[in-house]
């Protein structure tokens, strides 16, 4: 060790090697500070080890305690030891050199202070890590930073024994918190989501498909050109998957034949054991099928590809309806909340009388052999006319009071014979008017059909009708409630559409007659050369098309 | 025999100068706020104080060499040296300034 004089010492810079740790806190005491960086054995370990990573564990008795990591660097430095030798009492202050030089001729009395450097620093322990949270007592910070500034000044290497007084005290209080599972600071980029589900990746695909390749299905335009193409489905359902048993028994109905009423449909499905919800069933029926908001074949379900418009043995699956006489109507309101409903096929059996006051039925469905044999005579129209189809409309009306002698026969309640022989003569009227219709020659009828036509042209109202599946019981009250009000609308409107004087005094006056609650004048009385027969589907499906456009509001 | 130990830094220096080992070194100044470090008679740095950010703890590294038994490997012996809070920052001394000094030494 060298004397300093004048503040001077001289030596060789030494060989010996040493590191440091720039520890990141005020430890108590070496001991614990080698305690908490795992102790000499995890030192010599770390010194050791290629991640040049040291451990520091500011608790080292938790278990849970997260450790900082010191990162080992190279640097560029020595140790310089400060010491000072046979400590003696002396009055004269040291800092003062005039009165140290004045005594050096007593060296041996007075102490000496010593310098020199002892070992070179290549390596060094840096921590620049996240640590735990760590509480310090405002008081030991004080204390630790007093100690720094008496550094400042020359008089600290006198104060060893404070300086190891403060020491003791300096205590560092550590609350057992986790800050943060990262150990550093981290830049992170901020990606666009990935959707990693392949579920959604099918729903997804599904959508676009709808979108693009589907096309429109739900209620198309009578007059269309071009109906919705065949859709291969099988591109994009799964074979292992419920939808495709669904989708192959849906289909398979269509192959079996090409018009199909939705009640039937479902009536099909449950006899195969097939249960799914209105919408599912939809999904599938678009795939398979489209419907005309209007026409013959009024909201049945079509099979893509198929035009009924273009093929006449479509005929047979065109569409009737069923009214029920205003004197039964009771029954329907006794029965608007019962949960039982009448099975679709005992209905077109005629076995049970519905329970709705309107029932839509395809001709080819209804187990009556009188309908089977007039829908599967030769036709005689060459084209699909938008309000009967195939048929002519003296045979439809025909067809219509066969329906509805078939289910008042099985009118569950007594008392109604009256209306039954009524309707039964008005049946066998209308057929015998049918006869001499279709006796009449072919120009004259060509001639009165060229007069409907243009009446139809008037007619500005689409034909539509109500949802075949209504859900509530309640809505069909309140359909027939607005069907009553549009028909008056329809009745007084009607002056616009009469060509002929005769016919429409006539209508008005049959419609006169109908007022008081007379059996006789159920359906009208017709005769020969009366027209108003032809009159009263027409308004009849106008107010249908009303109550659809209301339903289509919602 | 009381100890007080302080780190030198030369990491700034080092960027210049290659600093040779077992050099002779001069130490001045040691009184005063801006300690004079001279190396081999050539480099002149001159020093100031910083306080450490935390505490500073220096390790000795010796090499145990034992002659009983010289087939065992050898391994380094890691003893604490010393708890510092004081390191001397050394940087290249200017002429003008070393001059300054030299003028008020010899006064």
């Amino acid at each position: 060790m060298g004397i300093i004089e004048n503040g001077t010492i001289s030596g060789n810079l030494p060989s010996k090697e040493a590191f440091v740790v720039h520890y990141p806190g005020y430890p108590s005491s070496i001991s614990r500070a080698v305690e908490t960086l795992g102790g000499i054995q995890g030192i010599t370990t770390a010194r050791e080890s290629t991640s040049n990573k040291l451990e520091l564990h500011f608790r080292p008795e938790d278990p849970s305690a997260h450790p900082a990591y010191g990162e080992r660097r190279h640097c560029n430095g020595f140790l310089l030891k400060i010491s000072k030798e046979d400590v003696k009492k002396d009055s004269l202050p040291e800092s003062q050199p005039v009165i140290s030089t004045s005594d050096a001729c007593l060296p041996e009395v007075r102490p000496a202070l010593c310098a020199d450097i002892v070992a070179r620093v290549s390596e060094s322990y840096c921590f620049d890590g996240m640590v735990d949270y760590q509480h310090v007592i405002p008081i030991h910070a004080d204390i630790a930073q007093q100690k720094k500034r008496k550094w400042m000044e020359v008089k600290s290497l006198a104060g060893k024994n404070d300086l190891m007084d403060m020491a003791d005290e300096d205590v560092m209080m550590l609350l057992p918190q986790f800050f943060s599972p990262k150990d550093r600071p981290d830049n992170l980029v901020l990606r666009l989501p990935v959707t990693s589900s392949p579920k959604k990746k099918d729903e997804e695909l599904t959508q676009n498909l709808y979108e693009i390749d589907i096309g429109p299905v739900f209620a198309i335009d009578f007059s269309v050109k071009e109906i919705p193409k065949i859709l291969k489905w099988e591109d994009y359902i799964v074979p292992t998957s419920n939808q495709w048993k669904w989708q192959v028994a849906v289909s398979a109905l269509f192959e079996e034949r090409p018009v199909w009423t939705r009640d039937s449909i479902v009536q099909r499905l449950l006899d195969k054991g097939l249960t799914c919800t209105h919408h599912m069933l939809n999904r599938f029926l678009l795939r398979a099928a489209y419907y005309f908001s209007g026409g013959p074949f009024l909201r049945f379900w079509i099979k893509r590809g198929y035009d009924p418009r273009k093929d006449p043995e479509s005929r047979v699956f065109q569409r009737m309806e069923f009214r029920v006489p205003p004197e039964l109507k009771g029954y329907c309101d006794s029965n608007a909340t019962n949960k039982s409903k009448p099975s679709w096929d005992d209905i077109c059996a005629f076995k049970v009388f519905p329970f709705k006051c309107q029932t839509f039925l395809q001709l080819f469905e209804l187990d009556d052999e009188y309908i089977q044999q007039e829908i599967r005579k030769p036709p005689k129209q060459t084209t699909c006319n938008y309000k009967t189809g195939w048929f002519s409309e003296a045979l439809l009306d025909n067809l219509r009071l066969r329906v509805a002698v078939r289910f008042v026969s099985v009118f569950p309640e007594p008392g109604f014979e009256d209306v039954f022989k009524s309707i039964q003569e008005e049946f066998e009227r209308s057929e015998k008017t049918r006869i001499q219709k279709d006796a009449l020659q072919p120009s004259q009828r060509n001639h009165q059909e060229t007069t409907k036509d243009m009446k139809k042209c008037k007619n500005t109202n689409k034909e539509k009708d109500d949802d075949v599946n209504a859900d509530e019981d309640s809505e069909d009250l309140d359909d027939e409630y607005e069907e009553a009000a549009n028909d008056d609308d329809i009745s007084i409107s009607s002056h616009g559409y009469g060509d002929m004087e005769n016919n429409s005094r006539t209508y008005l006056q049959g419609l006169f007659n109908r007022f008081p609650s007379s059996a006789s004048a159920l359906y009208g009385s017709a005769n020969d050369d009366n027209d108003s027969d032809g009159e009263y589907p027409i308004y009849e499906q106008e107010s249908n098309a009303l109550d659809d456009d209301e339903e289509d509001d919602e | 025999m009381e100890e007080e130990f302080v780190m030198i830094d030369l990491d700034e220096v080092s960027r210049h100068i290659e600093i040779p080992s077992d050099a002779p070194y001069t130490l001045s100044g040691l009184d005063t706020l801006n300690p004079v470090l001279t190396i081999d008679g050539k480099i002149k740095l001159v020093g100031e104080y910083i306080e450490t950010i935390g505490t500073c703890l220096a390790f000795s590294e010796k090499e145990e060499v034992s002659a009983s038994e010289n087939q065992m490997p050898h391994k380094k012996i890691i003893e604490p040296v010393a708890k510092l809070h004081k390191i001397l920052k050394f940087r290249l001394a200017a002429l003008d300034n070393d001059d300054g000094e030299t003028k008020t030494n010899n006064l």
